[in-house]
């Protein structure tokens, strides 16, 4: 057995430890204290967070990939463990779920030599039903959930540094870097975002067709570098207000240089902000990964996530008898992250806006 | 003569989730027809409250004692239902509050504002509507009828809005005004032209009137009774027309807005030949006004104009004027913080804009300012020992930490400050603590020119004169030079060398304190004085 790391796993390794980290030095401050007790005074966000724990950690037994020695090609990761038998066996077509029998009928030969159409008894029992090509879909939603979550973090991690350095830079120097910086943002949130992504990926199409890996990496990145102008722009207002409190001016009276008053005094001042956009940012994001696999320039067409759960179903929606559950499977999955995370983005506004508390 | 309004046990709890404060104990007051009473005390006392319990404007949360009683004519409004009371209010109950930009709603002109009233009110017919309004904006004073009528609130004058505002609350022929801090958010002048009004008008229609202020001249000039409060309990209660001086009461320090009680403290003088700080010449700043796509500059707001001063060593120069004069945008521009169009500010005989960005924050360490509100000038999100330390590391001043720590422990106690604040946040401090430790953090670089921007007007009364005595005894220990922006005459009086009076950016007269204050030559000064003056004790 041999480990494999993939790029979006050190990502993901990485963002672990960070969380550690940050949750070690965040804990002792007073913000920590607000949200624990807006966590406890409402058992809802308490749910929230579980569930977003539950979300985190079969992300990360998923991000741990590695190879058998009994088969050279397969790279597996802890949840497929978990999950087996059902990541490598399939059955033959579509089942309802909780059915015992496939929903299309063969014709297969009986005993005493005739053909007749049967439905065929299914090899084990699938609570969402079964794909097209006899995959479950209970499995293939939980496999999605890291596309989901990697794409979420990453792209909110590129996306972060521009919109805080630009905003604060903007907001506190004005002038010709605010005028620059503007510029930037106005020109890029002029064109449709979708458009934009679709372009870039088409264009990289040559040199990120062979791995899945390196193409979610890349659609996190574009999607970061086209998504930081909205929490940019917000920054910049709300740097540009507090460069005229008396205690910026005051700090700038002591003699203290640019730099430092935006680390110390503008940087703090900013960061309930930051929290709230980037819990609201990542449901969006979620959301947008389904859509652009959709339109087919999202992750790679052979990679599990949402969206093409969501794009594959577009033919089933069309058959007769209808298959539904693939489409409500990738949608309940994700509707529940969403909805956890939006809840969640609720508590921590609670704890960092001064006027709530 | 019964009693218009006579408020009985009136008690008042908030109600949390786990505990239970008093806010109001057991008030007890009459208020008689055409008589007016002044309820007194500090912020956070009770005043407002006990307004609004008459009123039953109260937050869900806040709850009255069963034995409370508010009588109007007889009547207990607090038995009333929420229909029946919302006729008594506006049409027996009228209220003007403190900030009259908030009560008017931006998007509507005041004579539609005025009519909404009277067509709730009096019940008339729409037409014909405009005479009324003309006729109550008469009743006010107002001269331009026509165009206060057409206006939307931004385009009239505070001491306008407030006169429109008290026209409105007339509008239904209240038995009973209060009048919740009318005149604070006013300058001196437009507020003694307000207590006449208010005077004339209660002569004119017989009003009761609760009139609510922390300003003890205030309420000996309009009031026939004064109700001290503090802490949700009434502490004193007398007739004014006694004319006996107000018994002091140990827990509350007097409540004087026309001379401050010091501890004695003399301002020293100084000699004529001291060494020149900071001269300023010919300074103007100016704010462009831009228009259109391409931002033109089609004029410019003139804000300081022409402002020449000196300040010598150990010397306090006074600068007053009325709000919106231009003295905050000058104590900035001195202090570089806004860049001067024109002129020259000179400090210890270098001209700071000569400077480049690195030199000037060197320089920074001989000249710091106080600005008025201590809670915003702090950063919420750092502790007190980082406020204060931080212009010593920036200026590099103290080698390593002890010697830091050293220095401020010595600041502490020059402020009377404890170590134990060193480790709070700036909420968890009283405004005069808070207003310390500004002190402190100045002081922390060792400047020789402190620009003070009305650094006590957001200080209740009491914690006013503890400040302004703290700053005159640095002076004496420390000989530092103060630039002291302010509106309130006493104090020039009080702690002051020279003074300038400013008027729309312009230097209208200048002088020793005993020169402009007993003999003032500018007609402005002159109305400021008077203005000032009235019904100190």
């Amino acid at each position: 057995m041999k480990m494999i790391v993939l790029w979006t796993d050190a990502l993901v390794y990485l963002l672990v430890i960070g969380l550690v980290v940050w949750i070690y030095f965040f804990r002792k401050t007073q913000e920590w204290r607000l949200i624990l007790a807006q966590l406890k005074k409402r058992p809802y966000y308490l749910v929230a967070l579980l569930i977003l724990m539950v979300y985190g950690i079969i992300g990360i037994l998923d991000s741990i990939h590695f190879k058998t020695a009994s088969n050279e090609f397969a790279v597996r990761s802890v949840l497929d463990l978990l999950l087996s038998p059902y990541d490598h066996v399939s059955e033959v077509t579509y089942s309802a779920p909780f059915a015992t029998h496939s929903a299309e009928p063969q014709v297969l030969k009986t005993e005493d030599g005739h053909f007749a159409e049967v439905y065929p008894k299914l090899k084990y029992f699938h609570f969402l039903g079964t794909d097209k090509i006899g995959r479950d879909v209970f499995y293939l939603a939980i496999k999605s959930i890291r596309t989901g979550l990697v794409i979420g973090t990453v792209t909110t991690l590129v996306m972060l540094p521009f919109a805080l350095l630009f905003g604060m830079w903007a907001g506190y120097f004005r002038g010709w870097v605010d005028d620059i910086i503007q510029y930037i943002y106005t020109t890029l949130s002029s064109v449709p975002g979708i458009l934009l992504i679709a372009g870039a990926m088409l264009s990289l199409q040559p040199k990120i067709e062979a791995d899945p890996d390196i193409r979610l990496l890349i659609l996190c990145v574009i999607l970061g570098v086209t998504s930081w102008t909205t929490l940019c722009r917000l920054l910049r207002g709300e740097t540009l207000k507090l460069r005229s409190a008396d205690f910026v001016q005051s700090a700038i009276a002591l003699g203290v240089t640019p730099l430092k008053i935006i680390r110390r005094h503008i940087m703090p001042n900013l960061m309930h902000i930051v929290i709230i956009t980037v819990a609201l940012d990542f449901s969006a994001l979620v959301l947008a990964e389904a859509i652009l696999s959709y339109v087919g320039v999202g992750v790679d067409p052979t990679a599990f996530s949402w969206g093409n759960m969501i794009n594959a179903a577009r033919l089933d929606m069309a058959r007769e008898p209808l298959v539904w559950w693939s489409l409500s499977g990738a949608l309940f999955f994700m509707f529940i992250l969403v909805f956890s995370a939006n809840i969640f983005s609720d508590a921590l506004q609670k704890a960092f806006n001064p006027k709530e508390n | 003569m019964q009693a218009l309004l006579s408020v009985r046990n009136l008690s008042a709890r908030l109600k949390s989730e786990d505990q239970c404060v008093s806010l109001l104990n057991n008030i007890n007051f009459e208020i008689c027809p055409e008589q007016t009473v002044a309820l007194l005390g500090e912020t956070g006392s009770g005043k407002s409250l006990t307004a609004l319990s008459i009123c039953r404007l109260l937050s869900q949360s806040i709850f009255l004692s069963p034995e409370s009683e508010v009588l109007l004519q007889g009547k207990n409004l607090l038995t009333l239902s929420e229909i029946e009371m919302r006729r008594v209010r506006g049409k027996q109950i009228a209220m003007i509050f403190q900030e009259p930009t908030t009560s008017f709603n931006p998007v509507f002109t005041i004579g539609h504002q005025i009519e909404e009233v009277l067509l709730h009110h009096q019940r008339l017919a729409r037409k014909g509507l405009e005479k009324v309004v003309y006729r109550l904006l008469e009743n006010v004073h107002i001269a331009e009828v026509e165009r206060v009528y057409k206006a939307y609130p931004h385009q009239l004058s505070g001491g306008m809005k407030q006169r429109a505002m008290i026209a409105m609350a007339l509008a239904g022929e209240p038995k009973l005004l209060i009048a919740d801090e009318p005149t604070t958010a006013l300058d001196v002048i437009t507020q003694a032209q307000i207590l006449v009004l208010l005077k004339q008008l209660q002569a004119k229609f017989g009003m009761g009137i609760l009139f609510i202020t922390h300003d003890l001249s205030v309420a000996a000039e309009m009031a026939d009774q004064i109700i001290v409060m503090q802490a949700g309990r009434i502490i004193e209660q007398r007739g004014e027309l006694q004319k006996s001086p107000l018994t002091p009461h140990p827990p509350q320090p007097p409540l004087k807005g026309g001379s401050f009680q010091r501890g004695g403290l003399e301002v020293k003088s100084i000699l004529n030949d001291a060494e020149t700080l900071l001269s300023v010449e010919h300074l103007d700043i100016y704010f462009p006004i831009k228009r259109g796509i391409f931002n033109k500059t089609v004029g410019y707001v003139r804000a300081v104009e022409k402002i020449s001063l000196t300040v010598r060593k150990g010397e306090t120069l006074a600068i007053v004027g009325e709000s919106g004069s231009g003295k905050t945008t000058l104590a900035r521009g001195i202090m570089s913080l806004i860049k001067p169009t024109q002129g020259e500010v000179d400090l210890l005989g270098e001209n700071l804009a000569h400077l480049s960005q690195k030199q000037l924050r060197k320089k920074r360490a001989e000249f710091q300012i106080i600005f008025q509100d201590p809670l915003s000038a702090m950063d919420p999100r750092c502790r007190i020992k980082a406020i204060l330390e931080e212009g010593m590391i920036a200026l590099k001043i103290g080698a390593d930490q002890n010697e830091r720590d050293e220095r401020i422990n010595a600041l502490l106690d020059a402020v009377g400050l404890l170590p134990e604040h060193l480790t709070r946040y700036p909420h968890q401090l009283s405004g005069g603590q808070r207003q310390r430790v500004c002190i402190a953090r100045a002081l922390a670089v060792g400047p020789r020119l402190l620009v003070c921007d009305e650094p006590t007007s957001s200080l209740d009364v009491s914690v006013q004169a503890q400040i302004i005595d703290l700053f005159i005894r640095l002076q004496k220990e420390l000989e530092i030079a103060y630039l002291f922006i302010t509106h309130n005459i006493a104090l020039v009086r009080t702690m002051a060398h020279r003074v300038i009076v400013m008027k729309d950016g312009k230097m209208v007269e200048q002088g020793t304190v005993e020169q402009v204050l007993n003999a003032p030559q500018h007609p402005y000064t002159k109305a400021l004085l008077i203005a000032a003056g009235r019904g100190q004790i």
